[in-house]
């Protein structure tokens, strides 16, 4: 009631403003972190995979169960940091474009969270390239594929500065 | 005057106060002092006119301040707020019906 009286009012005498906003954004996106994640989550399942059976053996159950942990985050760091790019950066039809593919990636996230699947984190390394690529392209740079330095030396999309 | 009407824009003081929401602010600022938990309408070099919380007052007479929406900016960005630069403190605030329920 009160509100309506003076929204009535303000549309005459036009109160003043006063900011309540939020965060100056930092500007700052780059999907190399959610890349760095994914590459790390295939990583993890090579390391689990490579003590199979070993589970009886304290250090080893000690790696193996360090390595779940270590997928654990690095999938949900991938869902995280894809979310921000989505949600903050990617806007019109760069953000309509990117809509499949983000809940692509936050279901193949989860599904490497939930399982020890080599063809899952391989998988979902890739959607995360493509994410990169369109990022990127959002933003007019260019890209390029190249395997990573580095275990598990997979294909991995560059931005060419 | 004693008072002035301004209206919120932005989402740092949500739950508190929304965006939209009209704010009673006394200006009378010999009559009180604003104290830690206070909403605050203050002059800002940067930013205008901002509405915030006083987190507490310095020895030197300036303000900490900051939103009470996680992702609001604070006395990190904004700095100390001096007691000049106050104008009042948040007696009242009118919300319209709200579009979204409340976070």
């Amino acid at each position: 009631m009160i509100h309506s009286l003076l929204s009535k009012l303000d549309s005459k005498v036009r109160f003043q403003k006063a900011k309540a906003h939020c965060d100056v954004p930092c500007g700052i996106y780059d999907p190399s972190t959610a890349l760095i994640s994914a590459l790390t989550v295939v990583r993890m399942v090579d390391l689990i995979e490579a003590e199979e059976g070993c589970t009886a053996d304290n250090a080893a159950a000690n790696k193996v169960i360090r390595c779940i942990a270590q997928k654990e985050e690095h999938a949900e760091d991938v869902k995280k940091e894809v979310r921000i790019i989505w949600g903050d950066f990617l806007k019109g039809a760069a953000a309509e474009g990117a809509h499949d593919l983000t809940h692509r990636i936050m279901l193949k996230a989860s599904a490497c969270r939930q399982g020890v699947n080599r063809d899952d984190a391989v998988e979902l390394v890739e959607l995360v390239n493509e994410f990169a690529e369109l990022f990127w392209e959002a933003k007019g740079v260019e890209t390029t594929r190249a395997v990573c330095p580095y275990e598990p030396k997979l294909e991995t999309v560059y931005p060419v500065l | 005057m004693a008072f002035q009407i301004v209206r919120v824009a932005g989402e740092s003081m949500e739950p508190k106060y929304r965006s939209g929401d009209y704010l009673l602010v006394w200006t009378l600022k010999r009559l009180f002092k604003p104290k830690a938990g206070d909403a605050i309408l203050f002059k800002h070099a940067r930013h205008g006119l901002m509405v915030k919380q006083v987190v507490s007052r310095g020895a030197d007479g300036r303000y900490a301040v900051r939103g009470l929406h996680p992702l609001s900016s604070e006395t990190r960005t904004l700095g100390l707020i001096p007691e000049e630069d106050v104008i009042g403190k948040v007696a009242l605030c009118f919300r319209g019906k709200s579009k979204r329920p409340a976070r």
